[in-house]
């Protein structure tokens, strides 16, 4: 099974005399919860779990601020932080070794190939209340879903995360350990962008105007971002102040569009940012049509390689100057 | 005034360089556009107030004028945020607002009859100059002042002209030091808290004021327990982020005390208790 | 005429009746519910067992102006932010209602902030008894019940075929005034339904954590490696803060430039690297370990030293909401685990 297998790996790499930590995931505090845990010694290894309901992109732990978990240890001989990848997570990690936001000496990738995680909105409201541990499972192409005594079998595309729906790459690009056999991509044509592709630019701006005016300003979007890891970040700056405080349409559609822009092209499509974002903003919609932009203009699919370079980072002689002078 | 959000206005009579450098320091002397603000704007030494700009912001920044200088407040500016440095950029006759004045104060009451010795380190002389002005001002009630004051250099060390007539003219102790050799430089050379304990001043009947970066006031109070000095004996003021200026806006906490209202000063017997949250 | 009675299809005439200037109360809007201004009061969602967003904002707007200042001929003019108007507030839960009495003791406290206060002043309070409470509330453990009537100036509970009010203030007597043809006197059977409906929903209460000892146990372990621990996961984001309905934390900023502008506040949270971060560069909480201490203490150490009472009501809304389930009774639990 592969959360033995897990285990079994996760022992290992916790047994190694250079690694700080392992980021992973744990069973969480209620219902269908599950957490991130950072564990430091092989016996904790046993806490670890893989399960469909294993959301959040741990990558983001890497460039959190203060760079890396909150370590005790300062010891020089542990400069490994080790963590689990599922294959969207996995090109965070590509896409921050190409941009030279992480070195790839220092993390220990242990892959995780991924059958799909779930929209646990759609899950917690199909199934409300839980308080003891419940667990979800793939079993025969069906979700199987364990609340407090109950089982239910439900099809998967009943309460799949949008973005798995069109994941081409399910198993991690870049790993040292893979845990469990490699899952095989589906064809991503980008019909989630279509809706906004055709619709009118006056209604656009409505509906955006409308999404982004219930914004809170919370920052959950730009915190959980893996890519999202300036250590001063130009929207929340002061001197200059390039956005306002105020909480207010305008200043929202300022935040939200230049923090898309800095992520065309880098963007690599974890959905974290819808996922975490409490007033339910579509942000994916944006990020979406921008890597469909890059890669129609460009020919670049973000996160795949670990040595390309980062397309809008970088010129060549034959570039037009369109839109610079 | 029942909406303490709202500044009052105030005219830029005189602004006294300092210090020079990439971060220099001038001296704002204000006055109140509206003369009957001084029926309740009753500031003691120690206090502070929120000194702003409109459209840019506030910053809180110490008075560094005592009560007993009448008709005019005086702060020293260091410049440093956005704040502060849109301040630098005034002139005589330029419109500030201010408001408070906040927090809590030296006890100057308490500590008549008794010996002052005032320890201070670069801008940390600011809150200082309140209390000896104070001291001068009413000098027969307080037995003797001393002052210790440290800078990195002999250009950052801020009053410096007052602080030198003050030595000559009313009989005060003045002990000046720089962190490093300098031309020109007769004083004595290294760090506040070496002087400190070079000077061996005697806890006898003595309040000792601190006023500095952190870790200059850490091993000011450490030396000064050293030479016999009781926790009632030593007093600091402290800052951090403010905003309100009123214990609301939860910014300056340190534990469950606000600096902007149940400090800035802290006398040492209450600094302990507080957890080490402060750098 | 204390406890009487509203038939169900009379809740908008009832509304109506309040004549408020202001009505503020849940409505359902793109698949979210929040409390919001009401135009039309068709749009007033009372079925939905839950709702995210705290009314907070009625009393303590996210973004509010101060004053607005401008520069003419030479004079600088400065004007403060107009008084509020009349507003109900409708359907707030008994959780959220406690919360304003714990804004209250902050706002009023020793420096009246006359914004929150003259809000305050012109809001009524009715009350929505919870009939499911969720999963992630456990209000009893901080004093309170889902039927709670604490804060409140009438307190409506769901008794089947009608719903129970009980009216609480005298302010909530004038203001149904004009209600009287709509309500009937509560006969001793309905009156048994309601307390029957409290009973019952208070039994579906199904988290607890027992807070004997916290506030003097957790600056003993101010120091312990366990802050470290527990905010690993956390990312600094502000969901936890903004949801609390006691979380008051704000910033005052300018806007305009120095001829024309306003004065603002703004909700801040201290779980940002910003929020205490000095012009110099120096911040006394440098990580999220010390940020999230900061905030556990302040609701379970500071507020009730400074105010003398818990600044949490078990609403549970930062468990809910947490991208990364950092759960504060998880987080307590393990606070009192701690060895000392």
């Amino acid at each position: 099974m592969a959360t033995e297998r897990l285990k079994e790996i996760a022992r290992k790499v916790l047994s190694r005399d250079d690694v700080t930590c392992l980021i992973g995931y744990r069973r969480g505090s209620y219902g269908f919860r599950i957490s991130p845990c950072f564990l430091t010694s092989p016996d904790e290894a046993e806490q670890l779990v893989i399960s469909p309901l294993c959301l959040h992109n741990l990558a983001t732990y890497l460039t959190a601020e203060n760079i890396g978990p909150l370590v005790k240890t300062k010891d020089e001989k542990k400069n490994k932080i080790a963590l689990m990848v599922k294959g969207c997570d996995s090109k965070a990690i590509t896409n921050l070794i190409a941009e030279k936001g992480i070195d790839r000496e220092s993390i220990i990738i242990i892959g995780i190939p991924c059958t799909g995680v779930v929209d646990i909105k759609k899950l917690e409201a199909r199934f409300p209340g839980a308080v003891a541990p419940a667990t979800v499972e793939i079993k025969d192409g069906m979700w199987v879903v364990a609340i407090e005594g109950t089982t239910v079998a439900i099809p998967l595309d009943e309460l799949l995360a949008e973005k798995c729906k069109r994941c081409k790459h399910p198993t991690p690009l870049v790993y040292d350990e893979l845990a469990g056999d490699p899952v095989a991509g589906k064809e991503d044509a980008y019909d989630d962008v279509k809706g906004l592709e055709t619709q009118a630019i006056e209604e656009r701006l409505v509906k955006w105007q409308e999404e982004l005016g219930k914004c809170i300003r919370c920052y959950a979007c730009k915190n959980v971002c893996p890519l999202c890891y300036c250590s001063d970040c130009a929207l929340d700056r002061l001197r200059p102040q390039l956005i306002r405080r105020s909480v207010s349409v305008p200043e929202n559609l300022l935040f939200h569009v230049t923090r898309s822009f800095h992520l065309a092209g880098r963007c690599i499509a974890c959905g974290e940012c819808e996922r975490v974002c409490p007033q339910g903003l579509p942000l994916m919609e944006l990020n979406r049509k921008l890597a469909k932009d890059v890669q129609e203009i460009f020919g670049y699919e973000t996160g795949l390689d670990p040595e390309a370079k980062p397309i809008l980072s970088t010129f060549t002689i034959d570039d037009t100057d369109e839109g610079i002078l | 005034m029942n909406n303490p959000y709202i500044p009052y206005l105030a005219m830029v009579k005189d602004i006294r360089p300092e210090t020079a450098g990439e971060r220099p320091i001038n001296t704002y002397t204000l006055v109140f556009k509206d003369e009957s603000v001084w029926d309740v704007f009753k500031n003691r030494p120690g206090q502070c107030a929120m000194v702003g700009l409109l459209g840019v912001g506030e910053s809180m920044i110490s008075i560094c004028s005592s009560p007993t200088q009448k008709g005019y407040l005086q702060f020293s500016i260091m410049k440093m945020g956005k704040v502060t440095s849109a301040i630098h950029e005034l002139e005589a006759g330029d419109t500030m607002t201010i408001r408070g004045p906040y927090g809590n104060s030296f006890p100057v009451d308490d500590w008549k009859g008794k010996k002052i010795l005032t320890i201070g380190g670069g801008i940390g002389q600011a809150p200082l100059r309140p209390i000896i002005n104070y001291v001068l001002d009413n000098r027969k009630d307080y037995q003797s002042l001393q002052l210790i004051y440290g800078a990195r250099t002999a250009a950052d060390l801020v009053f410096l002209k007052e602080l030198q007539e003050l030595q000559q003219a009313n009989g005060a102790q003045v002990n000046f030091s720089v962190d490093r050799p300098e031309d020109g430089w007769n004083g004595y050379v290294g760090f506040v808290p070496a002087y400190l304990m070079d000077l061996k001043p005697s806890p006898e009947n003595t309040i000792a004021i601190t006023c500095g970066p952190p870790i200059m006031i850490r091993y000011v109070i450490e030396n000064l327990l050293k030479l016999g000095f009781k926790d009632e004996q030593m007093y600091t003021t402290l800052e951090n982020r403010m905003k309100c200026g009123i214990g609301k806006c939860g910014k300056c906490n340190v534990g469950n005390l606000y600096v902007c209202k149940d400090g800035p000063v802290f006398c040492y017997t209450r600094l302990k208790t507080l957890p080490p949250d402060m750098e | 005429m204390d406890t009487v009675i509203l038939k169900k299809e009379n809740l908008i005439g009832f509304l109506k009746s309040l004549n408020a200037a202001r009505l503020i109360a849940p409505a359902a809007k793109k698949g979210t519910t929040s409390f919001e201004v009401i135009d039309d009061l068709s749009s007033v969602t009372l079925d939905l067992n839950d709702y995210m967003a705290s009314p907070k904002k009625a009393v303590f707007p996210q973004t509010e102006t101060l004053f607005a200042f401008k520069k003419q001929n030479g004079n600088l003019t400065i004007a403060p932010a107009d008084r509020a108007q009349a507003t109900v507030v409708f359907g707030i839960r008994p959780c959220d209602a406690r919360s304003f009495q714990i804004l209250d003791s902050l706002f009023r406290g020793d420096f009246n902030d006359p914004y929150y206060t003259n809000r305050r002043e012109q809001t009524l309070l009715i009350g929505l008894a919870c009939k499911e409470p969720t999963n992630r509330c456990f209000c009893p453990s901080l004093g309170g019940s889902p039927s709670s009537a604490e804060g409140l100036d009438m307190l409506v509970t769901d008794i089947g075929d009608a719903y129970c009010i009980n009216v609480l203030t005298d302010r909530a007597r004038s203001a149904l005034s004009q209600s009287a043809p709509l309500l009937a006197e509560a006969t001793k059977e309905q009156r048994a339904q309601k307390e029957q409906a409290d009973k019952e929903s208070l039994a579906k209460i199904r988290r607890h954590v027992d807070l004997q000892g916290m506030h003097e146990k957790l600056p003993r372990i101010f120091e312990h490696e366990i802050w470290m621990e527990l905010a690993n996961k956390c990312l600094g984001c502000g969901i936890c803060t903004y949801y609390c309905p006691t979380c008051h934390c704000f910033d005052i900023q300018d806007e305009g430039d120095t001829s024309e502008g306003r004065r603002i506040r703004v909700w801040d949270a201290c779980m940002f690297e910003e929020f205490t971060r000095h012009a110099s560069g120096v911040n006394p909480r440098p990580s999220r370990a010390e940020r999230l201490r900061n905030r556990v203490m302040h609701k379970f150490t500071y507020y009730p030293l400074n105010l003398g009472t818990i600044a949490c009501v078990g609403c549970g809304r930062c468990i809910e909401l947490c991208p990364v389930n950092e759960d504060i009774i998880e987080i307590l639990e393990k606070v009192k685990a701690v060895h000392e």
